[in-house]
């Protein structure tokens, strides 16, 4: 059986658990960003070394982009969603992989962010006025 | 809301879609032995996992034979998912459309076939018509989405296989015989639509 688009509410319920996971009031900034850090390791590995080329040194360098992508399946769908054109012989979603691990560690430190920016903001109150 | 809860709700429900997807398709994972999931598993439990390695021999491939519509299938020995490892679409004047992980749906030229150790041309028994319309259909895919594990019924990502399947199935010609969840090169070669043309391997 074939639900079209379930994927696609898989993937936005994937994010939205993300963005609830980060607003959660738990870490300091740099606690937070290094979770992110953490939990996007094997995409920025994967992608450090195919963009470095580091990959053609193993026998197996058509497997990294091939983790890379299964890596990425729970947000894949709303890649999909995007135009797709060839760029310098490649795919547009062939780039996007690579950006994906940035992307998803700024929607989990993006919540953090907004609470520092509007705490700075905050009008200074005379607590004796 | 309780912090281990919390964490929890993603897998489960993923576990949850998992289960329903093997609920509905146990007999493909028991009872068919030609289906996708049970070869690879069978595989996987050899200790096979990839798509196989070799090198071919340099013997003459007749690619004079091919017309467009007919289905190119290479494989190395090893492969986990059958004798077959990639498929493609012969376009004519040359041209394949086929489908890799860092070009998407793209077209190659014919000429790497002569890499694979096993090597088999497929023709599809339906009108030139129908091809004519599969071949022109075939443009509109290039750039798509590439995804190992695509599930044939699939709007939006494809493999070399599903993609293959997906032009066929346009034309109301289902080539995979097994109604599997997906499909791989090895599906093509057992659908009753196909004579094989040409054979080189083991």
């Amino acid at each position: 059986m074939y639900y079209p688009g379930l994927d696609i509410a898989l993937s936005l319920l994937y994010l939205l658990i993300i963005l609830g996971e980060a607003s959660y009031k738990r870490f300091s900034f740099l606690q937070q960003s290094l979770i992110g850090i953490v939990w996007q390791l094997p995409a920025l590995f994967l992608s450090l070394t195919v963009l470095l080329g580091l990959d053609r040194a193993t026998d197996f360098s058509y497997y990294f982009i091939f983790m890379l992508q299964l890596w990425h399946t729970p947000v894949l769908p709303l890649i999909t969603l995007l135009p797709d054109f060839i760029h310098l012989d490649k795919p547009f979603y062939y780039y996007e992989l690579f950006l994906m691990a940035p992307l998803l560690w700024t929607i989990y430190v993006l919540p953090l962010i907004k609470r520092n920016k509007s705490l700075f903001h905050q009008k200074k109150i005379n607590p004796l006025a | 809301m309780n912090n281990r809860f919390r964490i929890t709700i993603f897998p489960i429900l993923v576990f949850l879609f998992l289960l329903l997807i093997v609920a509905q398709n146990w007999s493909l994972l028991t009872n068919n032995k030609n289906s996708v999931v049970y070869t690879y598993l069978h595989s996987f439990a050899s200790g096979v996992i990839g798509s196989g390695y070799g090198s071919a021999s340099a013997a003459e491939i007749p690619f004079s034979l091919l017309e467009p519509g007919d289905i190119l299938l290479g494989g190395w020995p090893n492969c986990a998912y059958g004798k077959y490892s990639h498929a493609g679409l012969y376009l004519g004047e040359g041209e394949v459309l086929e489908a890799y992980v860092d070009y998407g749906i793209c077209i190659q030229p014919l000429g790497h076939y002569d890499e694979y150790t096993e090597l088999c041309f497929i023709r599809v028994n339906v009108s030139d018509e129908i091809k004519a319309k599969i071949i022109a259909d075939a443009h509109n895919y290039v750039s798509k989405t590439f995804y190992p594990v695509a599930f044939k019924q699939n709007d939006r990502y494809y493999n070399c296989s599903s993609i293959i399947w997906k032009a066929y199935k346009e034309q109301k010609i289902n080539l995979d015989a097994n109604n599997d969840l997906w499909i791989a090169p090895e599906s093509f070669r057992n659908s009753p639509y196909v004579n094989i043309i040409f054979e080189k391997g083991m």
